[in-house]
């Protein structure tokens, strides 16, 4: 069990209050929740003391009934509140603030981080992971209440009986080393729930994805097998989870148990011997359950923090991550311009390198077609030159300087991508084709940019025209309607410099002519950079970069590379079979 | 959602508090005064009152159980209504099927009907699929080439009519066994499996050695790219293969294709996404691998569809017209418009 803790992670506690830092804290109600812990401290023994006195045989006078219940009242009411502030307000409030500070570093941070993780695993970390994390610091201001309660309770038996005290510090102490065992167990299931939980989840979504593909492969059966080793999996960490949980109820039961047991035994042989009275005891017993209660919850806040401590790893990641800057750096006052790469190296961050000493320029006002066999670092190019990545060695340049210098929203500002596959995002098409313009688009300037995308006929003969809505995944519109509806985006975006990523690939005749005959108009004027795996889609390109090998074989006007480059002479006879 | 959870919150977590406070207080207040009040009358001795007391701590504790319980109950009727919906699905294997024979011969669609709910795809299909011969299928999107390979998958129950295997109605024969006959690579290239080991002998269904994995990495024009990766055939796609670019992605996919070693093979697009001299070498390569075995292929790919021994245009719902490049090129306007269209065409 010891080796296996130790593959558990571990953060410090600088970056557990890192996550917390700038964040809106509800710094009234924390005090509120301190507030109450003295309250109620006060509350307990207010009425032990009026316990101790009606119980010793003391007079039973209206005076002292009324008084009573009163602080009855009173306690009860500072309980209910104490819980209620807390789970009620407290831990949803800093949910909130929370979810919406890692959903701003999310947004923001650079593309490499978005590679090392799944959306799923992504989605969790708003959602679930992050309720986790804020455990802790309502545990942290649930210690400091509770503590208050504690000394008051504990400083009020000094009063009574030292005998009684005796016995009941050992009962603390006892209490001590079981909760110190009990945070081990719970060490133990958490990291039955780690190493299992995620691999049931994740084996669920993906097969639930593939399902034509095990039915075409017929491995119903095998799947079916494989489904039954996660969920035994699983089971062994439910019933870790569970023992866990049967442990914390026994440590609950026992407590109060130990109490009253110490107390009453302990008392009833004083009060034989005539050393203590019937109130002392009665009273004594009310606060010493108090005491042993606020430490008993001491352990299981220790054993919650403990337990969220590989949710909160994983949302301080996020916390940690630079947020890309995208407003630092020149403002670019320059005209349109060449664009140089100069020996630019590339590696992603789990693999080989992919870009090899990379030197070309793709010159102003012309269509440069980037050429190479699959895996080659084509997209990577098309990728560096929006600046989602940094080069590992070399530099891009533009007008002469280091494109780094300039401030990344305006330099993305000047690129249109249109990539493989279509990025639709749920809304109307309005709100599609509008997508990031930060100004009012007119009905007659949609019209002009759905006609120059093909789609104006389209979009006019659906009954709510632009403000039909587009489903998730866009799938009541076909895949080249949705390539059209990328093209209007880019087209109303206007910018100077067109990226396009094989376009047309997956796109029968028909649609892919459609799509060919937006992409014309729409290059018309620009500086094009254009990635196609057949030569018709870059006939008319002026210039040729070859890559092969993540390096540049060749580069210069489609001639000359027909001329001097071997896989370009290929590239260009098999498109023409 | 922060706003219906505190709303939500609010009202549960005072409900529980309130609960358990009012538990745990009011039988204390009502014993200690009543205690006191009939101790000091004589009426009750210390021990018997401490007896009361302790019982009636227990009693709530097991009273409170008992709700929670009841309320738990409550609560889980909406989560066994949504898994009796999933126990209640049939499952395709629960029929026996009388037809023990292995899928051969043509393949016969009879008068074939079917719609994806209200939006109808074949209004009355019949063709043949000649055993051993290369098909491919031409249309327009939305004419059903796809969804054609799909029912011979048996992932839909046809509407009306027939499709037969050697004359026999594909219903009747084991459906796992139509499945195992058959090696279908959709469009998307699915693959499941962290490595390139796992992705490409996935429900191949019988041990294969790294020689014959190797080999069919070579034949689909894939070993280039994965002898370069890390740890060769054991290296990590990714989930869902993200690590892989899409023509690699549909590399691995024909591999797993060409491992599975059946007689029909169906391939929707399984070149589209390779750059052209890429496409031109699989194309080879599948061309080999299906000689003797029946191919159903969906291409737009002219010099492509030029190879294959038989053309089907589907438009409308139904065939238009059948036969090789040269007949069609003759008879069949859509083909034509398919072929001047197409991008690799030379004509």
């Amino acid at each position: 069990m010891s080796k296996k803790r130790n593959k558990q992670i571990h953060i410090k506690w600088g970056e557990f209050f890192n996550i917390y830092k700038g964040l809106k804290l509800p710094w009234l109600i924390f005090g509120i929740m301190i507030f109450f812990g003295f309250a109620y401290g006060w509350a307990v023994v207010k009425q032990a003391g009026l316990e101790q006195g009606f119980m010793s045989g003391g007079v039973l006078t209206t005076d002292v009934i009324v008084q009573y219940l009163i602080i009855s009242l009173a306690s009860m009411l500072i309980m209910f509140m104490q819980q209620y502030v807390r789970d009620g307000l407290c831990v949803e409030h800093i949910n909130r603030e929370m979810r919406k500070k890692l959903w701003g570093n999310l947004i923001r941070m650079p593309i490499k981080y978005y590679d090392k993780e799944t959306p799923e695993a992504l989605v969790s970390r708003i959602t679930r992971d992050c309720e986790k994390a804020n455990s802790l610091i309502v545990e942290i201001v649930g210690w400091i209440a509770q503590l208050a309660t504690l000394v008051m309770a504990l400083s009020a038996l000094f009063g009574y009986s030292n005998k009684l005290l005796m016995l009941t510090g050992l009962a603390i102490i006892a209490v001590v080393i079981y909760g110190l065992a009990i945070s081990k167990v719970s060490y133990w299931a958490n990291y039955m729930m780690q190493t299992y939980m995620s691999p049931f989840t994740m084996y669920l979504a993906q097969r639930l994805k593939a399902f034509e593909l095990i039915k075409a492969s017929g491995t119903e059966d095998e799947e079916f097998e494989r489904g039954q080793r996660v969920i035994n999996d699983m089971y062994k960490a439910d019933i870790a989870s569970r023992i866990e949980l049967g442990v914390i109820a026994t440590y609950v039961n026992l407590t109060s148990i130990a109490n009253t047991v110490i107390v009453y035994i302990g008392g009833s042989i004083m009060m034989a011997k005539g050393i203590l009275d019937a109130g002392v005891l009665v009273a004594y017993y009310s606060l010493a359950s108090t005491a042993m209660n606020e430490i008993m919850m001491y352990f299981q806040a220790y054993v919650n923090i403990k337990g969220s401590q590989g949710g909160l790893a994983k949302v301080v990641r996020i916390i940690d991550a630079e947020s890309e800057d995208v407003d630092s750096g020149e403002h670019i006052d320059i005209p349109d311009d060449d664009i140089a790469f100069e020996g630019v190296d590339f590696a992603y961050p789990d693999g080989a390198n992919v870009l090899n000493n990379v030197s070309f320029t793709i010159p102003k006002g012309k269509t440069t077609a980037i050429v190479g066999s699959n895996g080659e670092g084509k997209t990577t190019v098309l990728k560096l030159l929006e600046r989602y990545y940094d080069p590992g060695e070399g530099r891009v340049m533009f007008g002469g300087r280091n494109a780094n210098e300039f401030s990344k929203r305006e330099w993305r500002q000047m690129f249109g991508y249109t990539s493989q596959d279509s990025q639709i995002l749920s809304g109307t098409v309005r709100d599609n084709i509008t997508y990031g313009l930060k100004r009012y688009v007119s009905e007659e300037e949609l019209d002009s940019i759905a006609e120059k995308a093909n789609l104006k006929e389209l979009i006019h003969s659906l009954p709510d025209g632009y403000d039909t809505f587009i489903d998730d995944g866009g799938s009541n519109f076909s895949s080249g309607e949705l390539q059209r509806l990328n093209i209007a985006r880019t087209i109303a975006k206007n910018p100077e410099y067109m990226l396009l990523d094989e376009s047309t690939c997956n796109l029968d005749p028909d649609t892919e002519i459609e799509v060919q005959g937006a992409l014309e108009k729409m290059m018309k004027g620009r500086t094009i950079v254009i990635i196609a795996h057949s030569y018709n889609a870059i006939k008319g390109a002026d210039n040729v970069i070859v890559l092969e090998g993540g390096t540049v074989t060749c580069q210069g006007t489609q001639k000359e590379v027909e001329e001097r480059n071997g896989f370009f002479r290929e590239f260009v006879d098999s498109s023409a079979i | 959602m922060y706003k219906a959870r505190v709303e939500a919150q609010k009202v549960m977590c005072a409900g529980n508090i309130a609960f358990n406070v009012i538990m745990g207080y009011i039988p204390n207040v009502i014993l200690m005064l009543l205690g006191a009040s009939l101790i000091g009358k004589g009426q009750l001795s210390f021990g018997d009152w401490v007896m009361f007391f302790m019982y009636t701590s227990r009693m709530t504790a097991s009273i409170s159980v008992v709700i929670f319980e009841w309320a738990d109950i409550k609560g889980t009727q909406g989560a066994i209504m949504r898994v009796s919906g999933i126990m209640m699905n049939p499952s395709e294997f629960d029929e026996t099927y009388p037809e023990k024979g292995a899928h051969e011969g043509d393949i016969e669609l009879r008068d074939l009907q079917f719609s994806y709910g209200t939006k109808e795809i074949f209004e009355n299909l019949t063709m043949t699929i000649k055993e051993g011969k290369k098909t491919v299928l031409v249309g327009g999107s939305g004419s059903g080439k796809t969804t054609l390979l799909k029912l011979l998958e048996r992932f839909y129950d046809v509407g009306d009519g027939q499709i037969l295997f050697n004359g026999k109605d594909i219903n009747t024969y084991d459906i796992a066994a139509t499945r195992k006959a058959i090696s279908y690579i959709s469009q998307d290239a699915p693959m499941l499996g962290d490595t390139v080991r796992e992705a490409v002998t996935y429900g191949v269904g019988r041990t294969v050695t790294d020689e014959e994995i190797v080999q069919a990495l070579e034949a689909a024009s894939a070993w280039d790219f994965v002898q370069k990766m890390p740890a060769g055939i054991d290296s990590s796609i990714g989930d869902y293969g993200c690590r892989l670019s899409g023509g690699q992605r549909q590399k691995i996919a024909l591999t797993r294709g060409l491992l599975r070693n059946s007689r029909y093979v169906l391939l929707d697009e399984s070149t589209s996404s390779m750059d052209a001299c890429s496409a031109l070498n699989v194309q080879k390569a599948i061309d080999n691998y299906i000689q003797g075995r029946t191919c159903i292929m969906i291409s737009n790919n002219v010099s492509i569809v030029m190879e294959a021994d038989e053309v089907i245009v589907l438009k409308d719902g139904g065939v238009e017209a059948v036969g090789d490049h040269e007949s069609l090129l003759r008879d069949s306007a859509t083909y034509r418009e398919f072929c001047s269209q197409g991008r690799e065409c030379q004509l």
